[in-house]
């Protein structure tokens, strides 16, 4: 089923478009969710919400950009949602807190490379993980993401710059990344 | 990932990196979005769940002591299709007929009783104003397994006639029934002495299975008011931002809520009986949240937004701002329970009763109106689907005629978990009172 007819049929609301749409980006987008979500349960809670979203907003798609990013967009804004109604997120967006935490290096999961990346920022605190997905990985900026967070734009920043120095940090005792050199240059383990 | 990478690379490094992550949800994720897509395809489940229920609320009738007349047998006796048992009966019912002049009759009756069905002797005195009974068993000759009718005592006995002028007649009339009582009253015809045995029989039915089974069936419906406890941790959670202070009140006003339901009864003792059935509640409140916020009141020159009315207050420096949501949802619950007889007499009853109450939230709706733009509210997702409740009450059941019982007295209603989910920091504890009205019949 081409993108055309999957987006024509979930637009009729027709059962089998529906499923292929889930079935063809909800693994990609469960994944955008673990970055955001505290375990795997409550990120299949914000990918089921977000694609409910998806089905009863789909006839608002312009074809302006990817169906994929669309849809990207409307799970990431909805694991927002999410978490800004979860106490334990509300706490961690304070600054305080979240700049005393210290990573041991032997709570990071050993586990394959690819998965490595994204367990080590699930590693962070929610606060920092949550501006540093929006604004690293999801592209938006420090204006957006302070209206999603409803914080100040100077805050969104503070918590990324620290995001990043604590998630290096964590990259490089997981020897992901090598300790950087004088001139400020980061490479990648194995990298020649 | 094998490829030098910058400080000012990062951003990109990581979205390399994760940009290709997958992970593949499970199925029931899937048909969580169908069932919420299409919930109209739920229909199957609940209606099999009404079947439930409905098989639960039968479930008195069956066992009764006495068979119930099949509709067919109905039809047999209402008929009056009867069988004469022999022609020759009928010929010496003829010479009784042509032998007794009109006189009055009377009918007594005597009962046996068979592995299946009871046997009703009617004996009667044929004399000289009765001719009727021999008339009607003329006319029905036709055969009906489920009615027979044998005369005996009649035969050859013309002499005795002659000289007493007076004959007994004894009619067996053998149906699938339940008789217990003399049929003393004259009747003009054998069809219309039929009709009146089937009709007495049905009340007869009637009364007694109203006296005899266990089983009763209740509906009730309950007005009531619902209050809130737990923590206030209501405001807190709906205010994130950390300029605002810890100056605040919460204002809870209940709403009418109503509550109906059906339960079947078991009696397992004059005084003790356990009931379960289905009910339904709506609930309603509303809560108001007003925080004295100093950063709101730079912003809005001190005035008060508390319930939409404005007041100056320059010379605090501080405005209240509020938080207001109304609630409301409905449930459909399992009532498990037991009543206690206190006290009564034949008319008049005093009951105490209890119910665990198993609950699933079929929709909810909560809306809210905030005077802060960054409050996060509480929202129709973070309800508990699920949830238990308690309810205790007491109850005066006055009983009027024809075995109706009228109930009435206060409900108190328990919910024990957080409307909410465990996950998110409101802790709200419903509770209702009430007045319980209902009524109660015996199946």
């Amino acid at each position: 089923m081409t993108e055309e007819q999957m987006l024509a049929g979930c637009i009729k609301e027709h059962t089998a478009s529906q499923e292929a749409l889930y079935q063809r980006f909800s693994p990609r987008m469960l994944g955008v969710c673990y970055r955001f979500a505290g375990n795997r349960e409550d990120a299949e809670d914000m990918l089921q919400e977000g694609f409910i979203k998806v089905y009863t907003q789909i006839h608002q798609f312009r074809n302006e950009g990817s169906l994929e990013g669309w849809i990207r967009r409307i799970v990431v804004h909805t694991c927002i949602n999410h978490l800004k109604k979860n106490k334990k997120f509300r706490e961690s967006v304070d600054l305080i807190h979240a700049s005393h935490l210290i990573i041991r290096p032997d709570t990071i999961p050993s586990i394959m490379q690819a998965k490595q990346v994204v367990e080590c920022i699930r590693l962070l605190p929610w606060g920092y993980r949550t501006v540093l997905n929006l604004y690293a990985i999801e592209g938006f900026s420090h204006r957006e993401i302070a209206q999603m967070l409803e914080i100040e734009e100077s805050t969104s920043r503070s918590q990324y710059t620290r995001a990043k120095a604590m998630l290096e940090d964590i990259l490089i005792k997981k020897n992901i990344l090598s300790k950087p050199r004088s001139n400020r240059k980061l490479s990648a383990v194995g990298a020649h | 990932m094998a490829e030098q990478w910058f400080d000012d690379s990062f951003e990109e490094f990581l979205k390399e990196t994760t940009n290709d992550f997958r992970m593949y949800p499970d199925k029931k994720v899937w048909y969580s979005i169908y069932n919420n897509l299409h919930p109209g395809r739920k229909w199957p489940s609940v209606s099999a769940f009404l079947l439930f229920a409905i098989s639960l609320i039968y479930l008195g009738q069956p066992n009764q002591q006495v068979k119930p007349i099949s509709s067919l047998n109905k039809q047999a006796v209402s008929t009056s299709t009867l069988l004469a048992s022999t022609d020759n009966i009928g010929k010496e019912l003829t010479t009784i007929q042509e032998i007794n002049p009109p006189l009055t009759s009377t009918h007594t009756k005597e009962r046996k009783k068979t592995s299946n069905y009871q046997e009703n002797i009617i004996t009667t005195k044929v004399t000289d104003d009765n001719p009727y009974f021999v008339e009607e068993l003329k006319k029905k000759k036709h055969t009906n397994p489920f009615l027979n009718i044998s005369l005996t005592g009649i035969a050859g006995e013309r002499e005795m006639i002659e000289i007493n002028k007076e004959l007994e007649l004894k009619a067996t009339v053998s149906y699938l029934t339940q008789e217990d009582e003399n049929l003393n009253s004259p009747s003009t015809t054998m069809e219309t002495k039929a009709n009146q045995e089937i009709q007495k029989s049905k009340e007869r039915k009637s009364h007694n299975t109203k006296t005899k089974t266990p089983f009763a069936y209740q509906v009730y419906a309950t007005p009531s008011f619902s209050f809130r406890s737990g923590n206030d941790n209501l405001t807190s959670a709906t205010l994130p931002d950390l300029n605002v202070n810890d100056d605040r009140s919460i204002i809870f006003t209940p709403g009418l809520n109503i509550e109906t339901g059906a339960n079947v009864l078991y009696n397992l003792s004059s005084d003790f009986r356990v009931k379960a059935g289905i009910q339904l509640n709506y609930t309603n409140y509303m809560v108001s949240s007003v925080v004295n916020d100093e950063e709101f009141a730079k912003t809005t020159g001190g005035y008060s937004i508390r319930g939409g009315a404005s007041h100056n207050f320059d010379h605090l420096q501080t405005a209240f701002s509020a938080t207001n949501y109304n609630s409301n949802t409905y449930q459909v619950s399992l009532p498990l329970g037991a009543d206690y007889k206190i006290a009564g007499n034949s008319f008049l009853e005093w009951y105490a009763g209890a119910t665990i109450q198993p609950t699933l939230i079929t929709g909810a709706n909560i809306s809210s109106s905030t005077s802060q733009q960054n409050n996060v509210n509480p929202d129709e997702s973070m309800l508990r689907r699920f949830n238990m409740n308690g309810g205790v009450e007491t109850f005066l059941a006055y009983k009027i005629h024809k075995g109706l019982i009228i109930n009435a007295g206060p409900q108190f209603r328990y919910q024990f978990l957080s409307s909410y989910q465990d996950k998110y920091s409101y802790d709200e504890k419903l509770y209702n009172i009430g007045i319980k009205l209902g009524i109660t019949t015996r199946f």
